[in-house]
């Protein structure tokens, strides 16, 4: 079309196209835009320029968060006398000197009473330290089955723990309770720090704490051996006085801290892992599924595979687009699509992961820690037993579940939850979902819009972790949603398995020539063309589209109609111009969009909504090696 | 004394390197594992006694009344709100396994001030016992005005502590020094808040269509299944004029028992405050109006009248029309303590 010169200026066209990107970025950042419009002129890739920053307006300029060490959440654990407020107030103190921190006193430390009689037992973000490596933010754990509930529910997370004792007590009987909630939430290694040494005066008997306590660790499979074990006085920090048992010891401490204590893996140095939450199917592109990535990167042509929901294969990403624009990589937190290689629609499903390869596994039973919600947290009034059958969402899945108790247990048949409990069960679902050590989900009632009674975290199986009576979770590995002995491997139903059999066998490799592809015309047509079905969607370009303004009229093809490559097909009228439709192939139309007739300024809009003005069954398909490709027509149309 | 000590304990000789009167190392690790004492203590009485571990308990034994009741003084200011609600069933009336058909159990509620104590062994058995000597203790008070009545905390306190398992050594503690203790060794303050017993002896022959049974549940407990959290006792009262010769069955017997489970777990499972609700209305918190969820073979939206009442017919517990001959089943009291509530028992 076209042919007839545009009525708008170019230079002013061109405007008009170059502030495009970053206004439309913006505005799509509603995910459930379609994401591979057919704005792919821009052939670079563009900045990552929009990332979601948190802000907090009671935060004084001053005081940005940097991210510039590693984060890291470290809990103090111990006997309430033993000097946890004191020694969590000496930290804070003593690195508050070198500007690591913002000294917190024991009054700011200990809870208001209004606090704590509103149940908010933890507070994870009441205190933070830097040290020279790291940035650390400091909780306090005051009870057992408050810091699960919290863990559960994801509201507190101790990456690291500090273990309080008193040297004048020495490790007191609840002290084996202490290890064990550390087990339970998966802390791997923990810093001892022996407080009130300026009471003892016999050394002897700072070696008989050190001894107990290293024998203690050992017996709740920590390193006793090696696991760090500090001696000071927290308070004679805090004084000022004593620096080589108060500052001295303290900053020992932390350096233990740093050098001990494991960073746990920040999201982007995990394997990918996306969880699909639409797809779409872009004619003359193929499949794209669009989500925001939880974790890891993925380059533009990696391998990757597809697990959920009764699938399970590998493709290739052959592309990445976010913001309408083509990226090399996508990353933890961005929102963007994947295109699939040779992926029907149909096989890709919201609530299904797009993974790095034989990063995750299907399940579809495994045990699960799982937290109750009280009718005053919004969840349930009445307890439920073994069998109970509600909704699991994990991440975009949403899939039914039975709740079991683990085999072993006594009383099964009549052993109740109750709302406020937190329990470990079983869950087997209906259809497999991909799931590791550690995946949070959700549990609801289905049918009921009141719901958001329950949340879950699996925690490992007994056959994994009971090793002896004094470790309930005693796995290290962060393979959790095992599925237990017995329970055999998903099997990949054949049907589902032809993709992934296809890609691996080499259909859909380079030395078969692909044109599923979008071409242009110097008319300003663009065809998205499918190699499968050899069928091309003819459009307007949306330079077109820019330089016509809105389209008033249209005047479609003849259906079934045999046309010759550069003959007139159909006419276009807007408020600018007016110009005839050439086609830009040899073949049969195929298919009109009516719609055009009704509402004709959906010509403005991208082919997924119904902008496109018909199909054409190409004769020849070599005709479109002739027309241009991106990179051409972008260069056309500046000239 | 000295010599005839280390006599007795040869392999500890080697591991001594200290001089008399100090304390060993060794020792003071040997008396922490006997007693779970502190560092600080242990040294003491090993030092006042001459590093003789047999005397050293003695001599630790005597000062954990003081210590004890010290520490316990120290501690009397802070807030115990955690703990656990611990029941013990020594009888569980007519036709029961335990006892010889009459009634005697109790309920108690132990505080301490974290969870991390609550889930400790040392405390699980302390309850265990207290809980065992409160149901020993009560006598059948036949004038009451119902069947569960409270113990008086200080009655209980002064009594000596009857533990749940006998030891050889019989123990002279009573209920309150065993409290002291475990204040020093756990450093919590550790407190009774409430106790509460039911006692009746078993109907003369006379009386054989009358039958009595408790049910008991706790719920959320780590160690026993007897403690927990939550924790209900009910008193159920059966009738009939076949029941001497019902209870003689094992398969009445099993069917019983699995009653009183479910309803018990139902009072603990439901908010439950009362057994009727008040005339005409419909409470949920009134057991009888509740739907029978705990109970396995109940109809879709059954009550736990509608069940109780099935129940008695289907077991064949109601025989003939005549009302006064007709026989039943009921829940007659029941008393449901969670730990931390502000209730007063």
């Amino acid at each position: 079309m076209l042919r007839s010169q545009l009525a708008v200026p170019k230079a002013a066209a061109r405007r008009l196209y170059s502030t495009r990107p970053v206004s439309q970025s913006l505005a799509s950042a509603a995910r459930r835009a379609p994401f591979w419009n057919a704005s792919l002129l821009a052939k670079t890739p563009a900045p990552r320029l929009f990332r979601y920053v948190p802000s907090r307006s009671y935060a004084e300029v001053s005081n940005k968060f940097s991210r510039a060490k590693p984060h890291m959440n470290i809990g103090t654990i111990g006997h309430v006398d033993h000097g946890k407020t004191t020694l969590t107030a000496a930290i804070t103190k003593v690195l508050s000197s070198s500007g690591g921190a913002k000294f917190t006193d024991y009054s700011q430390i200990d809870k208001a009473p209004e606090e704590k009689a509103r149940g908010i037992t933890i507070n994870s973000s009441h205190v933070e330290y830097e040290t020279d490596s790291r940035h650390y933010g400091h909780i306090d754990c005051p009870g057992h089955a408050d810091y699960i509930k919290n863990m559960i529910t994801g509201a507190a997370q101790m990456d690291g723990a500090i273990i309080v004792v008193s040297a004048t007590d020495g490790q007191m009987p609840q002290t084996r309770e202490h290890l064990l909630l550390a087990r339970q939430v998966g802390i791997k290694k923990l810093v001892v720090f022996i407080n009130k040494v300026d009471q003892i005066s016999d050394p002897e008997m700072l070696e008989l704490v050190d001894m107990e306590m290293r024998d203690l660790l050992s017996t709740y499979n920590y390193d006793g051996e090696h696991t760090p074990i500090v001696m000071g006085s927290a308070l004679a920090a805090l004084e000022g006085r004593d620096p080589e048992i108060g500052e001295n010891k303290i900053r020992e401490l932390v350096k233990a801290c740093d050098e001990w204590l494991e960073l746990p893996p920040r999201d982007l140095e995990k394997p990918f892992l996306m969880p699909i939450e639409d797809v779409f199917s872009i004619s003359g592109r193929g499949t794209v599924a669009t989500g925001r990535v939880e974790r890891g990167i993925a380059h533009k042509g990696d391998e990757v595979e597809i697990v959920g929901l009764g699938e399970h294969f590998k493709t290739t990403l052959t592309g990445i687009e976010m913001f309408h624009k083509e990226l090399d990589r996508g990353e933890a937190g961005d929102n963007m699509g994947a295109l699939l290689r040779g992926i029907k629609r149909e096989q890709v499903r919201r609530g299904q992961v797009i993974i790095a390869p034989g990063s995750m596994k299907p399940v579809t039973k495994f045990q699960a820690q799982i937290y109750v919600l009280t009718k005053d947290e919004g969840g349930r009034y009445t307890p439920f037993m073994s069998n109970y059958r509600p909704q699991l969402f994990l991440r975009t899945a949403d899939i039914t579940v039975g709740l079991t108790w683990p085999t072993g247990t006594e009383d099964a048949e009549e052993k109740m939850v109750m709302p406020g409990d937190n329990v470990e069960m079983v869950c087997d679902l209906v259809h497999d979902v991909a799931a590791e050590v550690g995946s949070r989900f959700t549990l609801r009632e289905g049918g009921k819009t009141n719901l958001l009674p329950n949340v879950v975290r699996p925690a490992p199986s007994f056959e994994e972790g009971r090793a002896g009576h004094a470790a309930p979770c005693a796995s290290d590995e962060r393979v959790l949603a095992r599925r237990p002995p017995g329970i055999p491997e998903p099997q990949p139903d054949p049907r589902q398995c032809v993709p992934a059999a296809a890609c691996a066998a080499g259909q859909y490799t380079d030395d078969v020539v692909v044109r599923t592809a979008k071409k242009f015309t110097e008319d300003h047509e663009a065809v998205l063309y499918d190699d499968e079905t050899k069928i091309g969607t003819i459009t307007i370009t949306d330079y077109a589209q820019k330089s016509l303004g809105d389209v008033v009229f249209v005047e479609l093809p003849t259906e079934d109609a045999d046309v010759e490559k550069g003959a007139v097909i159909g006419a276009v009228e807007s408020v600018k111009a007016a110009s005839d439709i050439f086609s830009p192939l040899t073949g049969k139309v195929v298919e009109i969009n009516g719609t055009l007739d009704g509402s004709p300024s959906l010509l403005n809009k991208s082919p997924e909504d119904k902008g496109w003005l018909c199909k054409i069954q190409a004769s020849d398909p070599a005709e479109l090696d002739e027309l241009m490709n991106e990179e051409e027509y972008k260069k056309h149309c500046e000239e | 004394m000295f010599r005839s000590t280390r006599a007795a304990l040869p392999a500890l000789r080697s591991y001594s390197t200290a001089a008399p009167g100090k304390p060993s190392l060794t020792l003071v690790a040997e008396l922490r594992k006997l007693t779970e004492v502190s560092i600080v203590k242990a040294r003491e009485a090993l030092s006042a006694t001459n590093n003789d571990v047999k005397a050293a308990l003695e001599w630790l034994q005597k000062d954990l009344e003081v210590s004890g009741a010290k520490k316990a003084a120290k501690l009397d200011g802070r807030t115990a709100g955690e703990g656990l609600v611990g029941v013990s069933v020594l009888s569980a009336g007519t036709g029961a396994e335990t006892g010889r058909g009459g009634i005697r159990a109790a309920m108690i509620e132990l505080n301490c001030e974290t969870d991390f104590v609550a889930r400790n062994e040392l405390f699980g058995k302390l309850v265990a016992d207290i809980a065992h000597t409160a149901a020993f203790i009560s006598d059948a008070q036949a004038n009451a005005d119902g069947f569960l009545n409270p113990v008086p905390v200080d009655l209980l306190n002064d009594a000596p502590l009857l533990s749940q398992t006998p030891s050889s050594s019989p123990s002279t503690a009573t209920v309150a020094s065993a409290i002291r203790d475990h204040i020093a060794k756990l450093g919590e303050k550790i407190s009774l808040k409430r106790a509460t017993a039911i006692a009746h002896d078993p109907f003369p022959s006379t009386q054989s269509s009358l039958g009595l049974r408790i049910a008991s549940y706790t719920h959320g407990g780590v160690n026993l299944p007897s403690q927990g959290r939550i924790g209900a006792l009910a008193l159920l009262a059966l009738k009939s004029r076949n029941l001497s010769t019902l209870l003689t069955t094992d398969a009445f017997r099993q069917d019983l028992d699995k009653l009183q489970r479910s309803l018990a777990r139902q009072i603990v499972g439901f908010e439950t405050h009362s057994i009727h609700s008040l005339e005409g209305a419909k409470d949920e918190t009134a057991l009888y109006d509740q739907p029978f969820i705990m109970m396995a073979g109940s109809l879709p939206d059954e009550s736990v009248r509608a069940l109780l009442d099935r129940w008695a017919i289907e077991k064949q517990l109601v025989v003939g029309t005549d009302a006064d001959e007709a026989g039943g089943v009921q829940v007659v009291e029941f008393t449901k303590w969670t730990v931390g509530e502000n209730s007063k028992p």
